[in-house]
């Protein structure tokens, strides 16, 4: 249907457009902490635009929850994964401020 | 017009020839590890666009089955290679010029 | 000009340009970095050449598992110290110029023999239905090509075994006990992995997937469980670590040998062939995943270091 095809196509623009702009985020951020946040951006909600606008042209059920179980995956990884290095930092920084 | 196929070979080959070039004029030992994965990663694309030489019709198996094996025989090498790195500063890690 | 080939010629553009910026990083955890973009690029442009199950394979084991064991190493060996200065110009220029020009002239052969008749693609589809699956690339790596998987895994038994040797006394600074973030995301993709990676075995057979993508999941399993205490039944006992490691060779010694009744060694007979490649594809997961996980610990220092973590 064509109302699919057009929401797909609008929300992998939308995945897109979030992504460039993490990107930018990523290169342009002074501190390791607030590109984290831009890569956040991008871990949850570019890669969830693009793969909804994916379920969009999908009818098989299985497959639209194994493309959900993508984004599901990713984002606890990537949430995981962030925590770890903003605590890895900030730990650094207690034991550069401790020490000088 | 070339094809897609004809493309990444020759950035295959180009791939191949940095890592070949990083192998053989790098002097930190870290870096060279990284410039044979660099060239054995070049070298699989080459072989994977080759497989794709027909333009239509399914791409040809054998290159692939190829390039699985030689994935798992460059991490065992890369492996190898990290384990005789850190052995390496295990015995000796002050001073060396090359220990990372 | 399709949108695929200009699609296919900026890709293959940055990939050669990546390939060169991680050679040129600063310190090691910054090319290390580099080094896994390039693999996930190179993954995608694989996925353009119509080779999923090597997309798959690469992202994993190329790009993860490699990244993984390069910062292992780092954290073994201390991180982030810059490199040195490069070597003499006299080495530095004629290396760079040799290979500019090996790389030229390669292209220029590749340029010229592009229109040769095609590969093994007929008879590999030919005989797909008498190969005991659907899948053809595991068709080639376990039928067709039998015995290059069975050295292939000889390699990894051995390569494992290397480190083993090479993993010295404790090094390296001990990494902190995780909170409680890391144990709940744990708690939560152990059986998520548990179950992913079955099912990449199973779905290997008509679909892209298979033993190696599997393997390389258990061992990111395997090496975010070495992050962390772990309750006693997750952690392996040495007995299982040493079975794990030489099942898969094993098995497919056994399987070698066992078709010599049929004439030829690793000939599977046609109608037992799905069954056995099923049978080397689990036992090959197991010993893909363990020795890829005792690979990450060993460069990371951690084979010999405490009795308790000691896998």
């Amino acid at each position: 249907m064509i109302v699919f095809d057009l929401l797909s196509a609008l929300f992998i623009c939308m995945g897109v457009f979030f992504f460039f702009a993490s990107a930018v985020g990523l290169l342009r951020f002074p501190d390791t902490l607030c590109r984290m946040h831009a890569l956040a951006k991008a871990d949850n909600l570019a890669l969830g635009c693009v793969i909804l606008g994916a379920v969009f042209q999908q009818t098989d059920p299985l497959i639209i929850g194994k493309l959900l179980l993508i984004w599901v995956v990713t984002l606890l990884s990537s949430a995981t994964g962030g925590f770890l290095l903003a605590q890895r930092i900030r730990r650094k920084h207690l034991a550069q401020q401790e020490a000088g | 017009m070339p094809s897609s196929a004809l493309i990444y070979t020759l950035a295959g080959i180009w791939i191949a020839v940095i890592g070949l070039r990083g192998v053989l004029a790098e002097e930190h030992v870290f870096r060279k590890i990284v410039a044979s994965n660099i060239f054995g990663s070049g070298v699989f694309l080459v072989l994977v666009a080759l497989a794709r030489r027909a333009p239509d019709g399914p791409p040809d198996p054998v290159p692939h089955g190829m390039i699985l094996t030689g994935i798992v025989v460059a991490v065992s090498a890369t492996a190898l290679m990290l384990a005789l790195l850190g052995h390496l500063h295990d015995t000796d890690p002050d001073d060396r010029e090359d220990s990372p | 000009m399709t949108t695929g080939l200009i699609f296919d010629i900026v890709l293959a553009f940055s990939l050669v340009v990546l390939a060169i910026i991680t050679l040129r990083q600063r310190t090691p955890g910054e090319s290390v970095v580099q080094l896994m973009i390039f693999g996930l690029l190179l993954a995608l442009s694989w996925l353009r050449v119509d080779a999923p199950d090597l997309a798959l394979t690469e992202a994993a084991i190329g790009s993860g598992v490699t990244g993984a064991l390069l910062l292992a190493a780092l954290h073994r060996t201390g991180f982030g110290t810059p490199f040195p200065s490069a070597v003499s110009p006299w080495i530095r220029y004629p290396v760079t110029i040799g290979c500019a020009l090996l790389g030229a002239v390669l292209s220029l052969v590749v340029m010229y023999t592009w229109d040769q008749p095609a590969g093994l693609t007929d008879p590999a589809y030919a005989h797909l239905e008498e190969s005991g699956t659907q899948n053809p690339v595991t068709a080639v790596i376990l039928n067709y090509r039998g015995y290059d998987t069975l050295l292939e895994i000889g390699v990894l038994l051995v390569a494992a075994l290397s480190v083993y040797t090479l993993s010295g006394p404790a090094s390296g600074t001990p990494v902190k006990p995780p909170g409680p973030i890391f144990r709940f995301y744990m708690r939560v993709m152990t059986p998520v992995f548990w179950l992913v990676v079955p099912y990449m075995v199973w779905v290997g057979g008509r679909a892209p997937g298979g033993a190696f993508q599997a393997g390389a999941l258990l061992s990111g399993l395997g090496a975010l469980t070495l992050l962390g205490p772990t309750p006693w039944p997750l952690r392996l006992k040495r007995r299982v670590v040493r079975w794990g490691l030489s099942l898969g060779f094993s098995l497919f010694l056994v399987t070698a040998a066992w078709m010599w009744q049929y004439g030829n060694l690793l000939a599977y007979p046609t109608e037992q062939a799905a069954t056995w490649i099923l049978l080397i594809e689990i036992a090959c997961t197991l010993s893909i995943g363990i020795s890829l996980t005792v690979m990450f610990a060993g460069c990371a220092g951690w084979l010999h270091e405490d009795p308790e973590r000691a896998v």
